[in-house]
């Protein structure tokens, strides 16, 4: 399609019309009845829905227009008489010598105004006109073509115009009797001759009684060798072949076929169009080879482009899947189950550990047997010198495809009760084809992939190549992960390092703390807590919350824990240790962004005071009283302050009586998605209130996590409380 | 601002590596509006840990637009976490050394109470619905 608007003259034209055009041509005898047959078959020989014809008298200048009205389409009716010089497509056409083409109203608007609502009226929205010529280029009249679309005149649209108004002016100029050689009367040989597509006629016996000058070119034939012959002594390859078959049909059915095949001797592919008359049946043929090629290379191409693209939809599929895992354990887990939702119906993986693979994932389609499956993971190892094909592949590094992966298995296991249970699971996940790969890392395989199929479909080469890739993509995954396990156990390690390993402890001031990592996710936090005695005798306490996770957050966390031990030291005491500390990290650390509660309690006299960057206030529990939290404004978290103008916080004092409990903790305690922050801390306030029966502060930091932490929590958690105690 | 104004949508996507463990949480969105020497980017969703990465990546490519006032509509934001308050301080310095400001507008009295808790309330510019008027 070219245009929107338009339509596709060559799909709509018929070649079957043009050739019913051709042989009902051969019977005209006067100029009206090449107008009656032209009227008729014309349009469909182009597409269109109307045809007429002008025909010239030379000697009046007059042009005669027929066509068939369309309020009465069966009679070809006298349209009018016009003067050579009249305002139409038609007189134009003769006068030119060119075609006229109208591609759609508003060019016929353009050109022909007067005649635009008739045109339309008759349904048109396009028209063509093309003089009409003799041999020897006398001028005829012209042919009239109508579209009820507008359309795009193509080179290719325009030669079978120019045929037709060829065929027509031919057929006119015999019947008028200019040039006419009644030697060539017979059956249009004239008009058949010039065609540039080969045709040949049979009689009712399939005797060939004609053949044209193109025929005999694209047949490899002479008209001298096969004229009077029957068809099949002509083409003897042709017996029992479509052709023959095709032919003998169209002439006891009397109606047309059109088909296209294969010839051998001839090595093409040919379209023909057959159409019976009375005097035998007629065939056009067009070698259309070059077509089928493409169409079949097209095929080819577009299986190739379908199949890549499922390939890489697969691919891409398996690659989301798999993505993110942040350790190998949940990288194979997540393996096993994307491999056996799309390409098997049971699959195991194995690793090696000391001199033996050992299961580490299993999956099965079935979601009852993937209960079973799973069993299989950590038990029956297969060792290096046993028979176990998984151990074949991990030693040979090559790929193994086995007919039934079970039966092989089984057969191989040794009597014991263990691998008797073995074989019973593997029998019970299902039997069928079966394909081992290993799975590499930097060179070594580092697992090894079984998959079973248990309804008979073996795994093709295909299948293999496209899994080869998976297992190259587990690969880089693999090295992620194995980074990503490396980085957490370095954030774990000084996440560990920078708790206190000891609280300091005395007969009037009792300890407790409690980390609880993140349940969600794998990172690690920047929660921390930490205490120790001043110089003083005082205690100090901390709670802080480095944002962000990983191994940034948890440097950065331990930087500032150190820094805020030392100013608390060097006896600054909460809000001065704070603000030298939000310079500090406001310089060193721009990005960084944390909140911290710092308290120093004197534990004789159980004085105290506290000050905030940006942290929750500490809960007091009171021996006689509520508990509550304690007020006090805190100053912005470290990280949103000004570093040339650091804010001080506010130092906030409070006693302790005996029996009393101060909790601080970090935001993840009593912070959750979608519950709101005041049910959050006073859910917070009722778990403090009910450790008051508690005396062990241990036990009592134990209850406050658990009483807060039910289900999961995707945040890390510090809790750190202080009893005061009676001392007698 | 009506979402009329709207010149651009954003949804989470994973592109930028967002963990799919959330994937429940209704999805954040931005929408942004720009007229000249102001911004506003109308926030809904949960600010946090995974989502918070969208808005900065949102603010670093219309970081030639924000003009003088960038304003930050918090009213459908459901939740904020440290990274969420981590990104709103973050941007708020940013735009300050700039000579622009960032107003952080209807917060929710969830975010209110965030911002009071976090000692934010007196670093942050806050503009609660009726100053608008």
């Amino acid at each position: 399609m070219s245009s929107d608007d338009s339509v596709e003259l060559d799909t709509l034209s018929d070649e079957g019309a043009l050739w019913r055009l051709v042989t009902a041509l051969t019977g005209t005898a006067t100029p009206f009845e090449v107008a009656e047959v032209f009227t008729k078959d014309g349009p469909a020989s182009v597409g269109g829905t109307f045809a007429n014809m002008a025909i010239l008298t030379r000697e009046s200048n007059l042009v005669q227009v027929v066509h068939r009205p369309a309020f009465n389409p069966t009679v070809v009716t006298q349209r009018g008489t016009f003067d050579l010089n009249a305002e139409t497509p038609a007189c134009e056409a003769i006068r030119s010598g060119l075609p006229v083409l109208l591609a759609s109203p508003a060019e016929i608007a353009a050109r022909f105004p007067a005649l635009l609502t008739e045109i339309e009226q008759a349904g048109l929205r396009s028209r063509a006109s093309l003089p009409l010529r003799s041999a020897t280029g006398e001028s005829l009249g012209a042919v009239g073509f109508g579209w009820p679309d507008p359309q795009v005149f193509t080179a290719q649209r325009l030669r079978r115009l120019d045929l037709v108004a060829q065929l027509i002016g031919l057929a006119l100029e015999r019947a008028t009797g200019h040039q006419f050689d009644p030697g060539q009367a017979d059956r249009l040989p004239r008009v058949l001759e010039t065609m540039p597509n080969a045709f040949f006629s049979l009689d009712a016996d399939l005797t060939i009684t004609y053949i044209n000058a193109e025929g005999e070119r694209l047949l490899r034939t002479s008209r001298e060798d096969v004229l009077g012959s029957h068809f099949l002594d002509a083409f003897p390859e042709a017996a029992g072949s479509e052709f023959e078959h095709q032919y003998l049909r169209a002439i006891e059915s009397g109606r047309s076929v059109v088909f296209e095949e294969y010839y051998a001797p001839l090595g093409g592919w040919f379209e023909v169009h057959a159409w019976p008359d009375r005097d035998g049946l007629n065939v056009y043929l067009s070698d259309v080879s070059e077509r089928r090629n493409s169409e079949h290379q097209q095929a080819v191409a577009l299986d190739e482009v379908r199949h890549a693209h499922a390939r890489l939809t697969f691919l891409a599929d398996i690659a989301s899947r798999l993505h993110g895992a942040a350790s190998r354990a949940e990288l194979y887990d997540r393996l096993s189950e994307a491999v056996t939702a799309m390409v098997a119906d049971w699959t195991t993986i194995t690793v090696p550990a000391g001199e033996e693979l050992v299961r580490v994932a299993a999956s099965h389609r079935d979601p009852v047997l993937d209960g079973l499956a799973k069993r299989l993971v950590g038990g029956y190892p297969h060792a290096f010198d046993g028979p176990s094909p998984g151990v074949v592949v991990y030693l040979s590094g090559k790929p193994l495809r086995l007919a039934e992966l079970a039966g092989h298995i089984v057969t191989d296991l040794d009597d014991s009760i263990a691998s008797a249970a073995y074989g019973r699971t593997l029998q019970l996940l299902g039997d069928g084809p079966g394909l081992i790969m290993p799975i590499f890392s930097k060179g070594d395989v580092v697992a090894v992939l079984t998959m079973a199929r248990t309804k008979g479909e073996s795994f093709s080469d295909d299948d293999v190549e496209v899994l080869t890739q998976v297992t190259e993509s587990v690969s880089e995954l693999l090295e992620e992960a194995l980074h990503l396990e490396t980085q957490r156990e370095t954030a774990s390690a000084l996440q560990a390092a920078a708790l206190p390993r000891t609280l300091p402890s005395s007969d009037r001031l009792a300890l407790a703390a409690g980390y609880r990592a993140a349940s969600e996710g794998t990172q690690v936090g920047g929660d921390w807590y930490d205490a120790f005695e001043l110089q003083s005798g005082r205690i100090a306490l901390v709670v802080g919350d480095a944002a962000g996770h990983g191994l940034h957050a948890a440097a950065l966390m331990t930087q500032m824990r150190n820094a805020l031990r030392a100013h608390l030291f060097d006896s600054f005491g909460p809000s001065e240790s704070i603000a030298k500390l939000s310079s500090f990290i406001a310089t060193q650390e721009p990005e960084a962004f944390a909140t911290i509660i710092c308290v120093e309690i004197d534990p004789i006299t159980g004085e105290g005071i506290w000050a905030s960057a940006g942290h929750p206030a500490p809960i007091l529990l009171r021996r006689n009283g509520a508990s509550q939290h304690l007020r006090g404004k805190p100053a912005p978290p470290i990280g949103s302050a000004d570093p040339q103008s650091p804010d001080r916080p506010m130092e906030h004092p409070f006693i302790l009586n005996a029996g009393d409990r101060l909790v601080m903790f970090t935001d993840g305690l009593f912070e959750r998605r979608g519950v709101d922050l005041e049910i959050g801390l006073t859910h917070l306030m009722i778990t403090t209130e009910e450790t008051r029966t508690i005396d062990d502060p241990e036990a009592a930091c134990e209850s406050i996590l658990r009483g807060m932490l039910t289900g999961t929590h995707e945040d890390d958690v510090c809790l750190l409380i202080a009893d005061l105690r009676w001392v007698p | 601002m009506t979402l009329e104004d709207a010149v651009a949508v954003d949804e989470p996507d994973d592109d930028i590596g967002l963990n799919p463990v959330h994937s429940t949480a209704e999805p954040f969105e931005i929408c942004v509006q720009v007229t000249p020497g102001r911004c506003e980017m109308v926030l809904s969703g949960e600010l946090d840990v995974f989502t918070a990465p969208l808005l900065r990546h949102r603010m670093a490519e219309m970081s030639d637009e924000l003009g003088t006032e960038l304003v930050l509509d918090i009213g459908a934001v459901t939740f904020i976490d440290s990274t969420g308050l981590s990104l709103l301080v973050s941007q708020h310095k940013k735009l300050k050394a700039h000579g622009a400001e960032l107003v952080v507008r209807s917060p929710t009295r969830m975010a209110l109470r965030l911002f009071a808790i976090s000692g934010l309330d007196s670093v942050l510019t806050i503009r609660t619905a009726g100053d608008d008027a």
